[in-house]
């Protein structure tokens, strides 16, 4: 009979592939749907239609290989799942929620890669540019299972060996998995911005190829939100012993940072605004290069609210005695 | 509770309760996604066809074409089919089959624009029409050249080639849909045109109501752009020819973007072109409208203020396309664009057929760059 821990790891696994498949999904019908469009009218675009397609499928491919760890792991494959201690398993949830979230991304990038197949049907030399933009929301994505790794790696559930979670009463150490999988998931939403103002800088780029370079400064800007949940994931796992496995957190402890967590992922959403400016800025300065500078300002004027959430994310760890 | 701690118990609280919030925070968003991946596919199929024929390098490739031939077979590649010889019919069915296509393919939310643009063919079709009987036109003749489209069936075709003359034909007219064009008693085919423009105009501004709230904003700048330069082109031609300020004023189609209706009043009664371009000063089309001036006093003509609204207007709508490139602006790019590409392939043809050299050509062409 499977026990507790067992059973949170089944939902961190779960978690990983069930959230991530709904990311690459509806990023992969969005990516489809334009590559029907293309092939409607020219057949000879499918592989370069396929090419684009295949970007958003990756989410799905992470959320599988998280999940297959977690069941090989915590021997929910191969057996030996009760002896899973809670914490593992509660460290199994943050990666599922690292992963999965994370995974959401896709919708992003299935955006972004729409534009690039209609854009390179148009102009086969956009294929490369399109590609370009179309992966950069890869990288919550990338965050994401980074995250889940690390946090495997720590709870020992790549190798197995969690005798120290067996030993010692580590729930602390399972919350603030929870946390680190809260704050980079949440915050690869962040990805969805990030496909829009992608696919406007393909829009601009298809129109006046100088502008690849300005599209790329402002497609890079809602990736900030990202960065700062993935800043706060290592942080915490920096200030809880979590690399050294040295662990210095308390139950209470383990329990506010999810607070932390929940700051820094759910402000990390700010950049599907950030997004929409940054692609009307792409246009803006498409038309007139001028306003570049202008164009900058409104487009980071987003920014400040996910910085507060770094703040008070930091704040949270300051005062719950982690730093 | 489940075999599980009480601190345990509370962070998957917290946990659902987040969940929650950001399942919330999401469905905002989900009307923006949406609409984006409503427009995935049409956006997509649209650019595949693409616009060649107002591209700087396709036009001056097409340009070097040594005889009439050697263009019909370039366009060919690109889809276009010239039947039974007849270039200008030829190419008017591709332009309203490209246009149909795009009715067809667009969401519902931005269909309502497409319609009414789609009667802008409608009515030049039937402008056809008008000439053709005021001049007298074998009715064998009309069936050859007149293309149906939308309200424009092949029975009314029929019907209105049957008419004896113009004064037969409006009255057949007012028992279809062209009816509400038709708002005063006249037969004069020039104030049928103008009817008929105004109809078209109405139609496109009806159909900023009806479309979605996410295209709203670019469809407004479209049909308030496509009034200004309509509206210019109005202004030039009809203060060129002499006419009064208050006969201008009736044949203008409504206020636009730029220009409302205070400042087209100013602007007709201005008393040559160089005050028009001075009224219209601080507004986006000034410039163009400059830039033409001396052509127009070399030459006299008003063709060089007309090409340059129509560059400005295809500048316009290629913002459009990168401003709202995820939903309405590549359809309406599209659409505007396959217009100025069929005048531009008919020039082409046109001035081969005839021996002119492409320098001559080249100022009639509309492309967003400098030929």
């Amino acid at each position: 009979m499977i026990g507790m821990g067992a059973f949170l790891a089944a939902v961190g696994a779960g978690l990983a592939i069930g959230i991530s498949a709904m990311g690459s999904g509806i990023g992969v019908g969005i990516t489809g749907a334009a590559a029907s469009g293309v092939v409607a009218q020219k057949p000879e675009k499918f592989g370069m239609s396929f090419v684009f397609q295949a970007l958003p499928q990756t989410q799905a491919i992470y959320g599988l290989v998280t999940a297959i760890f977690i069941l090989m792991g915590t021997g929910l494959l191969g057996g030996g799942a009760e002896d899973i201690p809670v914490s593992v398993g509660l460290v199994a949830v943050g990666c599922g929620l690292a992963v999965g979230f994370a995974g959401l991304s896709a919708i992003g990038q299935g955006i972004a890669a729409s534009g690039g197949i209609g854009a390179a049907a148009e102009k086969p030399e956009m294929m490369g540019k399109g590609i370009m933009f179309s992966a950069l929301p890869e990288t919550q994505a990338i965050y994401g299972l980074v995250v889940a790794i690390l946090l495997m790696g720590f709870s020992g559930i790549l190798t197995k060996d969690y005798g120290v979670f067996l030993e010692n009463d580590l729930t602390a150490v399972g919350f603030v998995g929870v946390a680190c999988g809260l704050a980079i998931g949440i915050a690869g939403l962040s990805a969805i911005g990030q496909g829009i103002a992608c696919a406007g800088g393909i829009s601009a780029t298809s129109e006046k190829p100088e502008m690849f370079g300005k599209g790329m400064v402002f497609s890079v800007l809602p990736e900030t939100q990202a960065i700062y949940g993935l800043v706060v994931a290592i942080l915490l796992m920096a200030f809880t012993g979590m690399f050294t496995k040295t662990f210095k957190v308390d139950v209470n402890q383990g329990m506010a940072v999810i607070g932390a967590g929940l700051a820094i992922g759910i402000a990390g959403i700010s950049a599907i605004g950030q997004g929409i400016t940054c692609s009307g800025a792409i246009g803006a300065v498409s038309r007139n290069p001028d306003v570049m500078g202008k164009g900058l300002i409104f487009a980071v004027m987003s920014e400040i609210f996910a910085i507060f959430a770094l703040v008070v994310a930091i704040l949270i760890m300051k005062g719950v005695g982690l730093m | 509770m489940f075999g599980l701690d009480n601190s345990t118990v509370i962070v998957f609280g917290i946990v659902g309760v987040a969940v929650l919030i950001l399942i919330i925070l999401f469905m905002s968003y989900y009307r923006t996604i949406t609409a984006i991946a409503n427009f995935a596919y049409p956006n997509a199929k649209l650019k595949a066809i693409g616009n060649p024929f107002i591209n700087k390098e396709r036009l001056l490739a097409l340009l070097e074409s040594r005889s009439v031939s050697e263009v019909l077979s370039k366009i060919e590649a690109e889809g276009y089919k010239i039947e039974n010889g007849d270039v200008e019919y030829s190419l008017d069915k591709t332009l309203i089959s490209h246009m149909e296509n795009l009715v067809r393919s667009v969401p519902e939310g931005i269909m309502p624009l497409f319609n009414a643009y789609l009667t802008k063919f409608d009515a030049e079709q039937l402008k056809n029409i008008i000439r053709m009987k005021n001049s007298g036109v074998r009715k064998e003749y009309i069936l050859k050249k007149v293309l149906p489209v939308k309200n424009l069936t092949p029975e009314l075709i029929s019907e209105l080639a049957d008419a004896r003359d113009v004064e037969t034909m409006v009255p057949m007219l007012k028992e279809t849909d062209f009816n509400d064009a038709f708002k005063t008693e006249t037969y004069d085919p020039v104030e049928l045109e103008r009817m008929l423009d105004k109809y078209v105009y109405e139609k496109l501004r009806a159909s900023t109501l009806r479309v979605d709230v996410d295209v709203a904003p670019c469809v407004s700048v479209f049909v308030g752009r496509y009034a200004d330069i309509m509206n210019l082109k109005i202004l030039i031609r009809s203060k060129k020819m002499g006419y009064r300020p208050d006969v201008i004023e009736t044949l203008l189609i409504g206020k636009g973007r730029e220009l409302a209706e205070w400042k087209l009043h100013e602007i007709a009664l201005t008393t040559n072109i160089q005050e028009i371009i001075s009224e219209t000063e601080g507004t986006a089309y000034a410039q163009s409208l400059k830039e033409a001036l001396p052509d127009y006093e070399k030459t006299g003509s008003v063709h060089p203020f007309e090409a340059a609204l129509d560059r400005r207007m295809l500048k316009m709508v290629s913002a459009l396309s990168v401003e709202h490139g995820l939903t309405a602006g590549p359809p309406i790019r599209f659409a505007v664009g396959k217009e100025y590409e069929i005048r531009n392939i008919n020039a082409i043809i046109k001035g081969i057929s005839e021996g002119v050299s492409p320098e001559k050509i080249k100022p009639l062409l509309i492309t967003e760059e400098v030929l």
